[in-house]
């Protein structure tokens, strides 16, 4: 084989990715960089922000094959977890092994305020078809007021899979946000004295109540809300690990290993989705000022629910707690207890807020469903009833 | 108002209804629970018997046979080891 200096450099030269590199794949390494900055140094969700930031770097190499799109590639096998809705309810599995619901069963009340923020979910979704998406996309970007990361995945996966990048990448960026956009909306919201109340002592539970309790779930709500079982299945099945007492080596594996194993899969697997081609659009800058509105109004909704529950108790709960409502466990019931330490230093809302905070985790997962029974493959019975209901409405 | 919009809402309304029908069955199935199983207090364990006190006469004659035992392992001779006290735990 005659290969002469000149023709073997320029096949090198060839063969290397800036002859591939466009503005976009620039502008996308940019980005990456972005995400890994607030990772890395500024410690917004870095957990997933890291891995996410990296994949996107990697995907966007022109010629890696990193891409999720590039079949037979690393990453698209690794997105095939994505795809299949195998990694959203294993990182579920995960979290219902590290989740104490004790919080909630002492104070079974607090799940209307995990009920309460999902309001979020729906002000946005009308926004979103207000700005020109249509049913099933709006749904999928609804679900980010819910803040629950795995879900918005799960969700965009079955009814938008190609916003899931831009959606992704909201729903972490403002639950790592969550201490700076809860506080201001709680403040405005509450007034000194509301701030100040001091919640009640949450009694003890019996150890068969919180084994009893996620059989109970997955059996009523997965009855009614059959789409959902995959999410809330796994987390009940995470928790009764948990709970039991006899799955110790399951417990300590779920919380810990495969958590974090998942984790690596699938944060990989949405970032090498952030390629240019679905995420240099107008449709990506829509979303994330949506993702902001859903964060806001869900606040926003957990602590107006919070102020109807602090009225009708007679003073005896914190508005505070209802912030917690929006799930992103535990970093919204720290803000609670954050925000009521800052008017009385002697009052520890923490726990209570915990009661809100798993409820959130329910009602996302539940408000998932609902849009799977609309939207999903099992769903246009239900849409065909929504159209009845609605020509009825507008009929004169 | 367009039928889309409309759509939205009239899912929006109906979504949030479920929700809060779901997560109302799950409170009440929470206070059935608590109410049918109610939280015990875990028995508190009897307390353990305490040692019986070691005679007085028997102490005596443990003393030189552990004296003996500890100087043969240190090395130095038995009257230049002490042992004043043994108190029984």
């Amino acid at each position: 084989m005659d290969l002469s200096f000149a023709t073997a450099a320029g096949k090198i030269l060839e063969t290397t990715a800036f002859t591939a590199l466009t503005l976009d794949h620039v502008v996308m390494l940019v980005i990456s960089c972005v995400l890994l900055y607030l990772a890395i140094w500024k410690k917004f969700e870095p957990l997933l922000l890291l891995p996410i930031g990296f994949g996107c770097l990697v995907a966007n190499i022109p010629m890696s094959l990193m891409a999720s799109t590039d079949a037979g590639g690393l990453l698209n096998f690794f997105y095939q977890g994505v795809k299949h809705e195998v990694l959203p309810p294993l990182i579920f599995l995960g979290v219902g092994a590290l989740t104490d619901f004790g919080p909630l069963l002492a104070n079974p009340s607090t799940l209307l305020l995990g009920a309460a923020a999902q309001v979020g979910v729906y002000t946005t979704l009308i926004g979103a078809v207000a700005l020109g998406f249509d049913l099933k996309e709006a749904s999928a970007i609804g679900i980010i007021g819910g803040a629950d990361g795995p879900t918005s995945i799960f969700l965009a996966t079955k009814l938008a899979p190609h916003l899931l990048a831009p959606i992704a990448v909201a729903a972490y960026s403002y639950m790592s946000l969550v201490p700076l956009i809860q506080p201001p909306i709680m403040r405005w919201l509450t007034t000194q004295k509301e701030r100040k109340i001091k919640m009640a002592q949450l009694k003890p539970i019996s150890p068969t109540v919180k084994i009893i309790f996620p059989i109970g779930v997955t059996i009523v709500c997965c009855l009614m809300l059959p789409g959902v079982t995959p999410l809330l299945g796994m987390l009940m099945l995470g928790n009764l690990f948990r709970e039991s007492g006899v799955t110790a080596r399951l417990h300590e594996t779920a919380e810990t290993h495969l958590i974090n194993i998942v984790t690596i899969l699938l944060a990989l697997a949405v970032g090498s989705s952030m390629t240019a081609e679905s995420f240099l659009k107008l449709e990506t800058i829509k979303i994330i000022i949506l993702g902001l509105l859903a964060f806001s109004f869900a606040t926003a909704g957990g602590v107006v629910f919070g102020k109807i529950m602090c009225k009708m108790s007679g003073g005896k709960v914190n508005p505070l707690i209802g912030s917690a409502g929006v799930s992103a466990v535990p970093m919204a019931a720290r803000v609670s207890q954050k925000v009521g330490a800052e008017e009385d230093h002697t009052n520890f809302l923490l726990m209570h807020a915990m009661g809100p905070n798993v409820a959130g985790v329910i009602g996302s997962a539940v408000a998932a469903g609902v849009f799977l029974s609309l939207f999903g493959d099992a769903g246009p019975e239900a849409h065909t009833a929504i159209n009845t209901v609605t020509q009825a409405l507008t009929a004169p | 108002m367009s039928d889309i919009l409309l759509t939205s809402i009239t899912v929006s309304i109906i979504a949030i209804s479920v929700i809060f029908l779901v997560l109302t069955i799950l409170i009440y199935f929470i206070r059935a629970l608590v109410y049918l199983l109610p939280y015990e207090e875990p028995s508190k364990p009897a307390p353990r018997a305490q040692p019986a006190a070691v005679p007085l006469s028997q102490v005596d004659e443990h003393i030189p046979v552990i004296g003996a035992v500890m100087a043969s392992y240190l090395g130095p001779s038995a009257d230049k080891l002490q042992i004043v006290d043994i108190q029984p735990r």
